[in-house]
């Protein structure tokens, strides 16, 4: 059987905004062993090198996310060399939390995490003229040889994009990609789910 | 004021015996300590700015700090605490080189943010903003993303009355129930205990899938080190990976090789 590098369940924006938000709720987190599930929000940049700048809610099942993020919010930092995540408190499962990355100003290359209005880490490395990514999305880490022996849920409500200047709006059209997960259509304002 | 390190970390010779783990963790998850402290007397708390600084940098090896900084943060960050800058040292900067220079600025972050915060203050309230620079061999310098993670304080990390050569031994032990070759272990003390660990793998294959076992089984349960760097050679003395925790800052960073990163079994985003 095909190996899933990994598993996720998004819906995806391109370019051109400056930030993404949504609410986010962890309905129920049960990853494999050695695994994390992750509801998240992501902006990525696409071209080498890539980097990103994540931010949501994770469980763990024996492992931890870079070592020190499990069961927290969390923001992670990937610069195409390393890995780094901070941990931000711990949450309920079931409740939503507010989850925001975005730049400061149109200009400014480098996008900083909000979690629940508060502001935290800021991460350099993403030019104006970058190609990047904005994605909400359920994410089991790992490689999988199937989608077999692990569930999980998670919704989003108001996923937005940040346009500096015009403010924040729903998308007009998403990509969606999944592997294992079912995501769920997209409401006028924001609103869907991912299920596995 | 940039502040230089003075002094060097705790070396010491490969001991035996090992009973370490004291209390119980307030949480059975991974990110425990292996306890609280019930009064912060030894922490030092309530310090100055400068003084926080100071003493929770002194800890550092001689040739990895370079200075140490606490000024006021930026007006529109809104965040309570100070704004630190922590310039660090090392190898170079490529295939993780740096994260054995940086872990020690991430636990020296910890360290100040323990000894900033008042009775019931939060590590998060101390230190608004962090950052670290990184200069490399040939003098290049680079800005290591750096944050502050919500943490409570008066984290305890295993037992004082363990001496540095007992926590060496069980470091060598716990890599030999891996089959792996302890290149080099080292104590420091930030403020409980922490450790650098090198590992050799006596063949490519040895430690596929069970990184992070391995560094669980080194840090103990309960946590018995506020700190971990761990490093993984090949058997040709390649890096395969590097990782760094820091529990008192919440810095968890990982560089894998490539070759390595996918049979690794270390989790990320």
């Amino acid at each position: 059987m095909r190996v899933l590098t990994r598993a996720v369940a998004s819906h995806r924006r391109a370019q051109h905004s400056t930030g993404v938000k949504a609410l986010v709720q962890g309905v129920n987190f049960f990853p494999g062993s050695s695994n994390c599930f992750l509801y998240s929000i992501l902006t990525s940049r696409d071209t080498q090198p890539t980097r990103h700048v994540e931010a949501g809610l994770v469980r763990c099942n024996g492992i931890t996310i870079d070592g020190t993020c499990d069961d927290v919010r969390f923001v992670e930092y990937y610069n195409s060399n390393t890995y780094t995540c901070y941990p931000h408190g711990t949450f309920n499962t079931g409740s939503y939390y507010s989850i925001q990355i975005s730049r400061k100003t149109a200009t400014t290359s480098s996008f900083t995490a909000y979690l629940g209005g508060g502001e935290y880490e800021t991460f350099p490395g993403f030019s104006t003229s970058d190609k990047l990514t904005f994605i909400a999305w359920g994410e089991q880490t790992g490689q999988y040889t199937s989608c077999d022996g692990w569930t999980g849920q998670g919704t989003f409500t108001d996923f937005s994009r940040l346009y500096i200047g015009d403010g924040w709006s729903y998308p007009q059209t998403t990509q969606v990609r999944t592997t294992c997960w079912t995501v769920g259509s997209m409401s006028s304002t924001g609103d869907f789910l991912v299920v596995e | 004021m940039l502040l230089a390190a003075t002094t060097c970390a705790a070396l010491g010779s490969l001991g035996v015996g090992w009973a370490m783990g004291v209390g119980g963790s307030r949480d059975s998850d991974l990110s425990a300590p292996s306890d609280y402290v019930t009064s912060r007397q030894h922490l030092e708390h309530g310090l100055s700015a400068a003084d926080a600084v100071r003493s929770g940098t002194a800890w550092m090896d001689h040739g990895v700090l370079v200075a140490a900084q606490a000024s006021d943060p930026e007006a529109s960050n809104g965040r309570p605490g100070i704004r630190l800058d922590i310039e660090v040292k090392g190898a170079s900067a490529a295939d993780g080189g740096f994260l054995a220079s940086t872990w020690q600025a991430d636990l020296a972050q910890g360290v100040i943010a323990e000894r900033l915060a008042g009775d019931s203050g939060h590590l998060a309230d101390t230190i608004a903003e962090a950052h670290i620079e990184f200069i490399d061999e040939t003098g290049d310098r680079s800005e290591i993303p750096s944050g502050v993670g919500d943490l409570e304080p008066g984290q305890r990390f295993g037992d004082p009355a363990i001496t540095d050569d007992q926590a060496k031994a069980a470091l060598t032990a716990a890599a030999a129930k891996f089959g792996l070759t302890v290149l080099e272990a080292r104590i420091l003390h930030p403020l409980d205990r922490a450790a650098y660990v090198v590992v050799e793998l006596p063949e490519e294959h040895a430690l596929d899938g069970k990184f992070e076992a391995l560094r669980h089984a080194l840090l103990h349960d309960p946590k018995a080190f506020e700190g971990l760097y761990l490093e993984v050679r090949g058997p040709d003395g390649t890096p395969l990976a590097r990782g760094s925790v820091a529990f008192r800052s919440g810095a968890g960073r990982i560089w894998q090789a490539p070759s390595y990163a996918d049979r690794s079994g270390v989790a990320h985003g």
